[in-house]
């Protein structure tokens, strides 16, 4: 998995400095879960890297990223029923979700002026999801894959003009396959915001 | 152009610091207690139960397969009078023919590995209850809640044995896996004796009517 990352993280970096019409962009991502019923917490973890490559109409990019943030909570001690009534569960916990999507994007960029330009996009990939359970002196963990899709909306602020470097802020919504077996989920939503710096045009 | 290549390291120290070790200080050294129940059971149908006053241990240790201290008797204990104030009449010997066998069981100095369905504990090999060749049967299991038996683990297992000739196996109609530090601290039986009441308070359907 780390490797995965680290070559990405390399190839975005490379591929950022070699041409124009292409810009990286790291971001700090604040995540709201939306659908998990006992990680409810905002989580303050996470960023991105991303690379967007722009095609010849100009106004459209294609691209990669890779996101990372980690959720966690404490859960005070209360008793879990299963929803088929076979079983219950008593107990305080910790619990910590590492989500990872890894994805291919498209962007759509609209006339915003030289200094603003305004974007919406998709983003379509994999999301590794490792979700830990951490309870007296044990823990519990499941981790496993699941297909993601990501509407996204933004605006790339050049200060300068387009001039290399600029901010991006932005908004997504994040939805991915990924199952918790814990709570009989088969999939793990949420809706991020993320700002941060963009070099490259 | 060249100050970029700084974000590189800088990012990939921020990337791996975020994936960080949980804050756990606010866990409780309670036992997390979990029990599981067979479809369908109608417990009202045992009136009579047989629980022995020592306690399996498992452990690294070959010879000691018994807990029969005054530690072990207040876990006992605390088995006995949850299931006597649910109506079920205690046997004094598992010859006496009673509805239910309960085993009480403790992990201790080792790791047990995942619970599968069909997994057995060793030591209930041969002849169990007075049965033998009967295969051993949970209901439920492989849709547990934590599927790692650690050490500290106590386990408390109910064995229908009214049923045993017709159905030709052991099952376990109910069953309660409660993980703590058992061996950990000072105070830890009575953690356990917590935890074996917390078992029968989320079972409400433990009754003999």
């Amino acid at each position: 998995m780390k490797k995965i990352i680290i070559t990405s993280i390399l190839f975005v970096f490379a591929t950022a400095t070699m041409a124009q019409r292409q810009f990286g962009a790291i971001t700090w991502n604040v995540n709201f879960p939306t659908n998990n019923d006992y990680i409810t917490k905002t989580s303050y973890s996470g960023g991105r890297v991303e690379y967007r490559h722009f095609l010849k109409t100009k106004n459209i990019s294609l691209g990669l990223s890779l996101d990372w943030s980690t959720y966690e909570q404490y859960i005070p001690r209360q008793t879990f029923q299963k929803p088929d009534g076979s079983g219950a569960v008593t107990g305080d916990f910790v619990a910590q979700a590492y989500q990872v999507p890894f994805m291919a994007t498209l962007h759509y960029y609209f006339e915003g002026g030289k200094m603003v330009k305004p974007y919406v996009g998709l983003g379509l990939g994999a999301q590794y999801l490792d979700q830990e359970l951490y309870y007296n002196v044990y823990v519990s963990e499941e981790d496993n894959w699941g297909f993601a899709a990501r509407p996204e909306a933004g605006v790339l602020i050049y200060p300068h003009g387009h001039h290399g470097w600029g901010f991006l802020v932005g908004a997504y919504y994040g939805y991915a396959t990924n199952k918790t077996k814990l709570l009989d989920k088969n999939s793990f939503t949420n809706f991020g915001l993320n700002i941060g710096v963009v070099f490259g045009e | 152009m060249k100050n970029r290549h700084l974000f590189l390291p800088l990012f990939l120290v921020l990337f791996f610091a975020c994936r960080k070790y949980p804050d756990t200080d606010k866990l409780s050294t309670n036992f997390v207690v979990q029990t599981s129940k067979e479809p369908g059971v109608d417990f009202g149908s045992y009136k009579t139960y047989y629980i022995s006053d020592t306690i399996a241990a498992i452990t690294t240790n070959p010879n000691d397969t018994l807990w029969f201290d005054d530690d072990a008797k207040q876990l006992v204990n605390a088995v006995k009078t949850n299931m006597d104030a649910r109506g079920y009449t205690r046997v004094l010997s598992n010859h006496a023919n009673p509805d239910l066998g309960l085993g009480l069981t403790v992990i201790k100095d080792l790791n047990l590995g995942v619970v599968y369905p069909g997994w057995w504990w060793g030591y209930w090999g041969g002849c169990y209850w007075g049965y033998c060749g009967y295969p051993p049967y949970y209901p439920w299991y492989g849709g547990g809640f934590v599927y790692t038996v650690p050490t500290g683990t106590l386990v408390l297992d109910m064995i229908d044995l009214k049923n045993a000739n017709t159905s030709e196996k052991l099952t376990v109609p109910w069953g309660s896996v409660m993980s703590g530090g058992l061996g950990n601290t000072a105070n830890d039986i009575q953690l356990g004796v917590d935890a074996i009441n917390q078992a029968f308070t989320q079972s409400p359907y433990l009754q003999t009517n």
